[in-house]
This record gives C-alpha cells, structure tokens and sequence, in this order.
C-alpha cells in the first residue's frame, strides 16, 4: 500500500495511521497496533516539518548559518499554519508505504523530500544507536543543543515507545541524500 | 477536531481549559494565546485543566515543556490538572509524565 501526502493534511495522516494499525491487527500484531499507531503519527509529523522546513529555507535563503534554522523553529512555533500553507502550494510530498515482508514481518515506510542536515543527522544517530533508555529519554530538565523548548521529543518517544512495545532498538532505521530522507519501521513477527 | 481553549483569571491562579485534539496542527495557535501568561509577570501560577483534552501528541507534550519551562524560570508554579487517561499514557509511553505536577482540582493549589 502506498500513500502520498501533501501539505499537513490531517485527515489523511490520521487514515493512513488507521490503516497501518487495520493491517497490523490483520497480520497478527495487535498486542503493538495500538502504540505503533502513535509511531506512526509521529514519523509522518517529523517528515512533514522536514518538507516544511526544506520549503522555508529554500525562501530564506539570504539568513545565514544556524540562525535559519532557529527562525523555522520560530516559525514552526508560533505560525505553523503560513508553513503549512507554503507547504501545500509546494511540490513536496511525504510517501508512505507498507510492505508485507511475510516471515520477516512488516515494514513500515515513510519518506520526505529533504536531505537531512549534519546537525540532524548527529541527533537521529545520537537516539537510534543509543544503548541504554536513558541517553534517549527525553530530560525537561536538561535542553539539548538545537532542540530548544521540547523539539526532539517525537523521535525520543518513538524510541521508548519501541522498547516498551517489545520491539528493538533497530526497528528503526533510516537514510538520507540525494533530496530524500527515508525512515523504516521494521516490525518483526513476534516469535 | 481542533483544540478549543478558555482562559481564567482565579486571582491567585490562572485557569487554561483544553478541550479536543492538542497536535502538531493546533500547537501553534495555542502557544500564541498561552504565551502572554507565561512571559508576563502577571501570572505566577497556571493551571491546565485536561479533562476534555482527548489526544495529545509529541507537538502537545513540547507545549507543555515549554510552558512547564516558561513558568519555573519565573519561579512561577505549573499543574496539570485532571489529566485523562489517554493523554496520561501517551506521556508515559515518552516517559515524559515524571516531569509534570498533577492535580485533581483547583483547591490542591490554594
């Protein structure tokens, strides 16, 4: 099943998140659906900001360095809604697609139209490889550089929700370049 | 579903009613109706009251920090209140919920 989504079109998101959850029940995982319905959401979310905050940088090209990516977190704050909107009018798309991989289980896979930047790509690495609960939970009392006010939460809690779920740390994977950012949930069949 | 918001001023505290869905796509209006309590000197003490708040995603819980966030750098006080269960687990499955002061009704904070 493939599904593509422009815009930050709620509707669509919340259907192909219902979808996902309708098949796992059907192939056997219901004791996951449930959570994974919510991993769901929020890959799809990180890839839509990502397309968002492609799109605005491509438009605020002469603000330099860090200081572009601190106003798109502004933006993002406090008027997502003009992002949105920029966004829908853009060419960009997230693609989703789930793969029934039979015995190996299912795969969950979501796509953006953006490279990741090195700062990114440091932080994804930071929480994907982590070993222990604890370098990927989330601490309020301790702001990480360049996730000020609460960003970074989505991808942490997709991480302590895998492991709560019964499911590895290397369900999740991801790659990036040539103008794409690929995110994959492997959901193995429980044994 | 789109969140709605009430806003009271209790005198010694301020009261902020949500009701609906609090996600990526309501978080921006929101934090721009919240942030006059939070970066004023006026309120010293906000409460939020979830009890006809029926989702929440990441986008919500980041509100949340930054308003939990806003309120103790003033040295202000900041409570959840009646918080459901279906919000409750989204920030026990972020492992978020330690982080956050509980309530059951206005009178606990006065």
């Amino acid at each position: 099943m493939v599904y593509e989504i422009k815009g930050l079109d709620k509707e669509s998101i919340i259907k192909v998140s219902n979808d996902f959850t309708v098949l796992l029940d059907r192939l056997g995982y219901s004791e996951v659906s449930k959570s994974l319905n919510y991993v769901t959401r929020e890959l799809i979310h990180n890839a839509v900001k990502a397309n968002m905050k492609r799109v605005f940088i491509n438009e605020n090209s002469f603000i330099e360095g860090e200081n572009i990516v601190e106003k798109f977190r502004d933006a993002l704050a406090f008027d997502s809604e003009a992002l949105a909107e920029k966004l829908k009018q853009s060419d960009m798309f997230v693609k989703i697609e789930f793969i029934d991989m039979k015995l190996s289980g299912l795969l969950l896979r979501v796509q953006n139209n953006a490279d990741m930047r090195p700062e990114e790509i440091e932080f994804v690495d930071s929480v994907i490889n982590a070993k222990e609960e604890k370098d990927w939970e989330y601490n309020l009392d301790k702001e990480d550089k360049g996730h000020r006010e609460g960003g970074g939460i989505g991808l942490r809690s997709i991480m302590t929700i895998l492991k709560k779920t019964g499911l590895s740390g290397d369900s999740l994977s991801y790659s990036s370049g040539n103008g794409k950012t690929v995110f994959e949930l492997h959901v193995k069949k429980f044994i | 579903m789109e969140v709605k918001v009430n806003i009271e001023d209790k005198g010694r505290h301020t009261l902020v009613s949500l009701a609906g869905s609090l996600d990526l796509y309501m978080v921006s209006s929101l934090k721009k109706k919240l942030n006059p309590l939070v970066e004023g000197n006026e309120v010293s003490c906000l409460i939020l009251d979830l009890e006809n708040l029926e989702y929440m995603d990441s986008s919500g819980i980041a509100l949340m920090a930054y308003l939990r966030k806003k309120m103790m750098q003033k040295e202000g006080s900041f409570y959840l209140m009646k918080t459901g269960e279906s919000v409750l687990q989204v920030m026990r499955l972020a492992a978020l919920d330690k982080f956050f002061t509980y309530i059951n009704s206005e009178s606990e904070v006065m």
